[in-house]
């Protein structure tokens, strides 16, 4: 076995390992976010480590362009598939809170009721009677309107 | 080499088999899309394997589809899980 072999062969297990390390982590971590966390090690590095092993063992032109094609699809696509996925749970989880606003999400407005309209807000004034006529403990300031009598 | 293939065909199994539990256990649907994820790279690199075993490259163009693959799969996931997430 020549020393070409044995760093091949020590390339493909560092792949395999993290496949097997990425699974663990995605049955034992707690949460979504950091199961996506572990998901993404394998389709990077584990794939980079795959591809060196196996371009180590059979290295011509062709079969090296072949593999850093791969590479370049899995370098490309992980990052952006992973970012996908994580907004759309982030968005699930915004939605399961009824959470607070957020720049990010964009169902905030909806999520937090419709207490934050300016109209909303003047008649959480006038049931605190904030504003209130003394002559009239019904009618507010906000909505006096001239009298027809 | 024998020996290589045997630790990594045990290693990738066992990332599998974990994976397939999420799979069917994992209380939301991205929790099953991130595990279809890590199964998916699993089988990239049983491909791999199968063509660093057999000398041959011809697993190779099977491998960069399942590459793509992944990538429209939980792409496309992402987009149409949040009308209906469980």
């Amino acid at each position: 076995m020549s020393v070409v072999d044995t760093i091949a062969s020590v390339c493909l297990v560092g792949g395999a390992l993290l496949s097997m390390l990425a699974g663990i982590a995605v049955l034992r971590f707690p949460d979504t976010m950091s199961r996506i966390h572990a998901a993404t090690k394998p389709q990077v590095l584990g794939i980079v480590l795959l591809m060196i092993g196996l371009g180590l063992r059979l290295g011509t032109v062709a079969i090296i362009g072949e593999l850093a094609l791969i590479v370049v699809l899995q370098f490309v696509t992980a990052p952006v598939a992973a970012h996908l996925t994580v907004r759309a749970a982030f968005r699930g989880e915004q939605e399961d809170q009824d959470a607070q606003p957020d720049g990010l999400s964009g169902h905030g407005a909806e999520a937090a009721g419709a207490d934050d309209t300016p109209t909303e807000i003047a008649h959480a004034l006038v049931d605190e009677n904030v504003g209130a006529d003394p002559d009239h403990p019904n009618r507010t300031v906000l909505d006096r309107r001239p009298e027809s009598d | 080499m024998t020996v290589t293939m045997w630790i990594c065909g045990v290693l990738f199994g066992l990332g599998a088999t974990f994976s397939a539990i999420r799979l069917v256990r994992g209380p939301t649907m991205i929790d099953r899309a991130a595990a279809l994820d890590i199964i998916l790279a699993i089988i990239v690199g049983v491909l791999v394997l199968i063509a660093a075993d057999t000398e041959s490259p011809i697993m190779l163009v099977v491998a960069v589809v399942v590459a793509l693959l992944g990538f429209i799969g939980s792409a496309g996931l992402a987009k149409l899980l949040p009308r209906d997430r469980r």
